[in-house]
């Protein structure tokens, strides 16, 4: 009952999204699509969608393409460092997504750092979603060390404070490691990379 | 300094006062407490200044304050015998943008305390005095104001409070003192008018009902006059024993202050009567308003006489209903106002001096406030203002006399108990800014905070609602991405109120963030992604207690949004929306006033 409810809507969402303009109608953010990304260690998407392009695909074929941007996100999982600069779209933004972004950076007064966090940010954003939906265990190893490996730099990046970054540190490993000795270890570990002193009474409150 | 002492120097003055000697010229007086010292000056008539000095007064920053000066003038009791009494005249720096000379308005303060510090000359010096708030927004529209202590705080006095036509004669009399002030452009002859509440809204009816009389040479407009004390058996019976009793215990202090031989007081207290009382005239309202709350009359008196049996007492009955207003009509026109949660002064005998006045064809105007006695004293200074305004400016104002609405009805605290001010779903003015989009988001008009803040265990306790609505973000042109918040528990805080009137509240509440609905705009679709867990919001808050009324308590912080839960769209809106540095700002605002 639920998943098709939540896919029924983000057809829709992601319909509403492509069908919309720009808020700024900036022509330059739009051309940014399709070109390279300059991170040699990010597959670069190669398609080039405008606003107007997207507007007028099929919901099934904008569902696919936030798909393929999610596998793409957990073929990038094992690369532990954030981007370096952004020209273009990520295979792991979606279209939409880019539009969206570049949108929103356009508005800040810095827009290139600005649209650089976001990108890294959601990329960060989609691992989690990954490492959340994952049930294989295995799997879900891979995705929990590919999340704490960015959580650091959401830290620096201001994307989150220490206190909420060291709470999901906790979660993501609790989700992996059974042994407590084990778990209060790594924890440990992780809190230093953000600077914070592990408390584990603190963490598992 | 005993009783007798006290009267026989008082005595003396008035003595002193009444020997008719020719008026002389202003002279400045004293620096210090010297200046509250009564020379012996004798004047010709009421109003006159015995002497002035340049003041210091402390209304805060920004306040549109050109001059200020204290004053000491000759003026009279409620039997009629003359007396000195001080004050402060406040002139604006705002310039009269209105037609003709600039008004003056006496502003009659609300109870003080006994003891000579509290006199509102002294806490405006100190920048202590809780009425402030009020007097800072006459000065912005423009008027001179005049600020009377009323009779008794000269050195070695003891007020005469709740006298209701001593304290008329005092807000009277400052006009013409005022005017005396050299170069001071205070003209006589400008519009004037009188604005009190509580004690001040006695003084400002009684001024209403004797102004013709006393001080015909006075333009006056009108009088504003709010949770009045019209009734006095009524007000007594209602304070007694209640939240409110430290007012009673002050009223018979007193009135038997003004009228000795008949309200006996060292005859009636008791042991534990004479040691409160004395313990009563050192401190002032912040202070006896929590020490002497719920107790009831008769623990003061000898033989534990209660109240019936006190105004059983010809003399004491005769003098207390001396009191009451109405029995005689308003010469201008009359602004009545009142809260209807009033703890201490009861809405419907307010009503009843409405209907008096009504009778005797009197213009009167009557507001009702949704709130509770000091919320409103400050809740209603916008509204006031505007009334006087159009006194100002000659126009009629409208006659409540006859309305067709209903008589409000009381929906106060029950006496007794703790000191709980309710908040019945007040407006929360309440916007988030979300850090990534840079953007503002208002939350509906209707949203609401309904709590109890109960000063006397110092805790609030309430909740937040948050009708169902969405704020478009701007993303994208055509498409409407819906944000909500949605409210997670009760707010919990503690409430503090010192003994200077500071109010302090320091709690949280929490709620989840939503992006509830996605689409184009004319034709939004549900969308359920929410914060997967709720935001803290601290609410923390010092200042004035008028800040409550006045709609000045803002809440005001950063906070951080979880991540969000949406299914398929989970990381865009997460980047876009999750995370730290989102501020808020909640400001309090209380229910608006009918006008009957």
């Amino acid at each position: 009952m639920f998943k098709p409810l939540t896919l029924g809507l983000s057809v829709a969402v992601v319909a509403a999204i492509t069908g919309g303009y720009l808020f700024t109608q900036s022509d330059d953010l739009v051309k940014v699509a399709g070109q390279g990304v300059t991170d040699n260690s990010v597959a670069i998407a190669t398609e080039s969608y405008s606003a107007e392009q997207l507007s007028v695909m099929s919901p099934d074929t904008l569902i696919d393409m936030q798909k393929d941007a999610l596998a793409a996100a957990r073929e990038d999982s094992s690369r532990e460092t954030d981007l370096t600069s952004v020209n273009g779209r990520p295979e792991f933004v979606s279209p939409a997504e880019w539009l969206i972004l570049n949108s929103v950076s356009a508005q800040n007064e810095n827009p290139d750092t600005e649209l650089l966090r976001l990108v890294n940010l959601i990329r960060f954003n989609k691992r989690l979603e990954l490492w959340q939906k994952e049930t294989d265990p295995q799997q879900r190893e891979a995705l929990a060390d590919a999340v704490l490996s960015l959580i650091p730099a959401r830290v620096v990046n201001q994307d989150m404070s220490k206190e909420k970054a060291q709470s999901l540190q906790y979660r993501v490993l609790s989700s992996v490691l059974n042994d407590p000795a084990e778990l209060r270890k790594r924890a440990g570990e992780e809190a230093a990379r953000i600077g914070v002193q592990f408390g584990f009474d603190q963490a598992s409150s | 300094m005993s009783d007798f002492k006290l009267k026989a120097s008082a005595l003396a003055l008035s003595a002193a006062l009444m020997a008719p000697v020719a008026a002389q010229a202003a002279v400045e007086g004293p620096s210090g407490m010297d200046f509250y010292d009564v020379p012996s000056i004798n004047t010709t008539q009421n109003g006159d200044l015995i002497w002035y000095r340049n003041a210091t007064v402390n209304l805060g920053a920004g306040a549109a304050l050109a001059k200020a000066y204290n004053v000491m003038y000759r003026s009279t009791d409620s039997l009629g015998a003359q007396n000195a009494v001080t004050g402060t005249v406040l002139l604006p720096s705002t310039d009269w943008t209105g037609a003709g000379d600039r008004p003056t308005l006496s502003y009659a303060v609300g109870t003080h305390g006994l003891d000579q510090s509290c006199a509102p000359s002294m806490q405006l010096q100190a920048g202590t005095d809780y009425e402030i708030r009020n007097i800072r927004a006459a000065l912005e529209k423009g008027y001179a104001v005049l600020v009377t202590d009323y009779q008794g705080y000269t050195t070695g006095a003891t007020p005469t409070y709740l006298a209701g036509e001593s304290q008329a004669h005092a807000a009277l009399d400052i006009f013409r003192a005022a005017s005396q002030i050299p170069h001071a452009g205070i003209d006589l002859n400008a519009p004037s008018a009188v604005w009190g509440f509580s004690q001040g809204g006695q003084t400002a009816a009684w001024v209403g009902q004797i102004a013709d009389e006393y001080a015909p040479h006075l333009d006056l407009v009108g009088v504003a006059s709010g949770g009045t004390p019209a009734d006095f058996p009524v007000v007594a019976d209602y304070l007694n024993g209640s939240t409110g009793a430290s007012f009673l215990l002050g009223g018979i202090i007193g009135l038997a202050e003004q009228y000795p031989a008949d309200i006996p007081v060292d005859q009636l207290a008791s042991a534990n009567g004479k040691a409160a009382i004395a313990d009563y005239k050192t401190k002032c309202t912040f202070e006896f308003l929590f020490d002497y709350m719920n107790e009831s009359l008769s623990s003061y008196t000898v033989g534990n006489k209660d109240l019936d049996e006190l105004l059983q007492i010809p003399s004491i009955g005769q003098r207390i209903n001396e009191q009451n207003l109405g029995g005689e009509g308003a010469d201008v026109p009359v602004l009545l106002y009142h809260g209807t949660a009033d703890e201490f002064i009861p809405i419907e005998q307010s009503v009843e001096l409405k209907k008096d006045y009504c009778r005797r064809f009197d213009k009167v105007t009557y507001d009702v406030y949704p709130s509770e006695h000091i919320v409103t004293l400050f809740q209603a200074a916008p509204t006031v203002l505007t009334w006087l305004d159009e006194r100002f400016a000659g126009q009629d104002p409208r006659n409540s006399c006859y309305s067709l609405s209903a008589n409000p009805v009381s929906n106060a605290n029950p006496g007794g108990g703790d000191f709980i001010v309710t908040l019945d779903e007040w407006n929360l003015d309440a916007e988030l800014h979300l850090a990534t989009l840079d953007q503002t988001v208002e939350l509906p008009e209707d949203t609401t905070i309904t709590a109890d803040a109960n000063i006397t265990d110092e805790s609030l306790v309430g909740d937040l609602y948050v009708p169902d609505f969405y704020a478009k973000l701007k993303i994208l042109i055509n498409l409407t991405v819906g944000l909500s918040v949605e409210p997670v528990g009760q707010i919990e805080a503690t409430t503090q109120l010192s003994r200077d009137g500071i109010l302090a509240i320091n709690g949280s509440t929490q709620a989840n963030v939503l992006i509830n609905t996605a689409g184009f705009s004319w034709l939004p679709i549900p969308f359920n992604c929410k914060t997967i867990e709720p935001a803290t919001f601290d609410l923390n808050y010092q200042g004035p207690i008028s800040d409550f009324g006045a709609g000045g308590i803002v809440f005001e912080g950063v906070t951080e949004f979880s991540e969000l839960e949406c299914g398929w769209m989970t990381a865009l809106f997460n980047s876009l929306v999750a995370g730290p540095g989102q501020q808020y700002s909640f400001r309090v605002v209380p229910p608006a006033p009918e006008r009957l």
